[in-house]
């Protein structure tokens, strides 16, 4: 009879979902050492009660920020790539006539490298992480509740910038909604702003997008409200 | 003048989850560079980052330590799920990518590493059995030992504590142990029996040491 070899760790939901005859899960039942990986594994899926000492509402409101900005920032990696298979096509349609061959050779060249250029100043910024230091610029104010209940957002101008825009996300990372621009660092968020049905006092997560004209000159970090 | 008039929002909060997780990695991993896509993999995660950081803290006992592990954990599931093939359930390979960042960074194999073991209270000879084994038998021989001699709660907490690097508080939480002395009983006992089985065989077995 062929011998079971053990699992790896990327194997173990699988086999914890076999049945009990099946001769992976029989091998489980008898194998230390792949029993405790099922132990570890099924505390990972099923973590229980939270251990003293442990902040996981802190975690999770932190974790979902690096994981929004790692997203945002691979979103703007991706929009900053040049379409190279239409750009291709294109350019060999044209050098592909010999009398404008020289000239389109050397117009490709200055296309390319001004591309470069671009494509360096346009650079995202470096990776963020969840600690240390940020730039003082749009970083956010604390939330104020006015008397009628809608938050005052403020946070601190960027040099450059025209408008800023205000965007609200749930803890899923889903943007709920996105104010309009203004050209002051602060704005009201208002309950008519939400979607309506999301309750008064879900947790929701905002960040501020700084504006020139069309273009997205920086982000802010993201800071945590009640929905008014 | 300002001008604070809010966008209508799409009306999208609050949306129910229905999807498995196989569901979102598929639509993350089919339309990476849209919103849609970004959308189903930050939902995925989402649903993991406490189950990540939980586990994580459980094994180093830091809050801060914890959340660097998970964001690295979380941001490298993220970076990885085109290569993802989908073969092996979504928590699998969570789950495997946050072991080996936890046993990398804080620690090797090492079935020396039994501090809390008591060593010095255990009878024999000063040479660690434990050290014997690695040395000269490898992880299968050890398997056999430790399947033929210990009961099978204590063959758990043995791995638990060497292999998957668990605190013996976390072992003893894990395995439900009923001794006063939870898994550190189980496992100075298991240590005890390995010895003597150690012991045994090198009697039977001169040239084997």
């Amino acid at each position: 009879m062929k011998r079971v070899r053990c699992f790896e760790a990327g194997e173990i939901a699988e086999v914890l979902s076999l049945g009990a005859e099946d001769p992976r899960r029989r091998h489980l039942e008898g194998c230390p050492r792949c029993r405790a990986l099922a132990l570890s594994f099924r505390d990972f899926v099923e973590p229980g009660p939270v251990p003293a000492g442990a902040r996981s509402a802190e975690a999770a409101e932190r974790l979902s920020q690096a994981i929004a900005r790692e997203i945002e920032a691979g979103a703007r990696r991706a929009a900053s790539r040049p379409r190279t298979g239409a750009l291709r096509r294109w350019l060999e349609g044209w050098l592909g006539r010999p009398s404008l061959r020289p000239v389109w050779v050397t117009a490709s060249v200055v296309v390319v490298a001004g591309a470069a250029v671009i494509a360096i100043l346009s650079r995202p910024a470096p990776e963020s992480v969840l600690r240390g230091e940020r730039p003082a610029a749009l970083a956010l104010q604390p939330v104020r509740q006015q008397p009628g209940g809608e938050l005052r957002l403020r946070w601190e101008p960027l040099a450059g910038a025209v408008s800023y825009q205000v965007r609200l996300y749930a803890t899923s990372l889903e943007e709920v909604a996105r104010l309009e621009p203004v050209r002051v660092p602060e704005t009201v968020l208002r309950r008519e702003a939400l979607p309506s049905g999301l309750a008064s006092g879900t947790r929701l997560l905002w960040r501020v997008v700084a504006l020139r004209g069309g273009d997205e000159l920086a982000l802010s970090p993201v800071g945590s409200l009640r929905a008014p | 003048m300002r001008d604070e008039r809010p966008i209508p929002a799409s009306n999208r909060a609050g949306a129910s989850e229905p999807e498995s997780d196989e569901d979102l990695v598929r639509e993350a991993r089919q339309a990476p560079g849209t919103a849609r896509g970004r959308l189903a993999a930050s939902r995925l995660l989402a649903r993991y980052q406490e189950r990540v950081y939980l586990w994580c803290y459980r094994r180093v006992w830091d809050h801060d330590r914890a959340l660097d592990l998970a964001q690295d954990v979380l941001l490298s599931a993220y970076r990885g799920l085109a290569g993802f093939r989908g073969s092996a359930r979504f928590s699998s390979w969570l789950f495997a990518i946050a072991r080996n960042r936890c046993l990398s960074q804080f620690r090797v194999p090492d079935w020396r590493r039994m501090e809390d073991v008591d060593l010095e209270s255990l009878p024999g000879p000063a040479a660690d059995p434990a050290d014997e084994v690695t040395g000269r038998e490898g992880e299968e021989r050890l398997l056999a030992l430790i399947r033929e001699h210990l009961d099978p709660v204590e063959q758990d907490a043995l791995w638990l504590r060497c292999s998957e690097g668990l605190p013996v508080d976390e072992i003893t939480r894990l395995l439900g142990t009923r001794q006063a002395s939870g898994a550190r009983g189980v496992l100075q006992s298991a240590r005890r029996k390995l010895r003597a089985a150690l012991e045994r065989r090198a009697a039977e077995e001169p040239g084997a040491r």
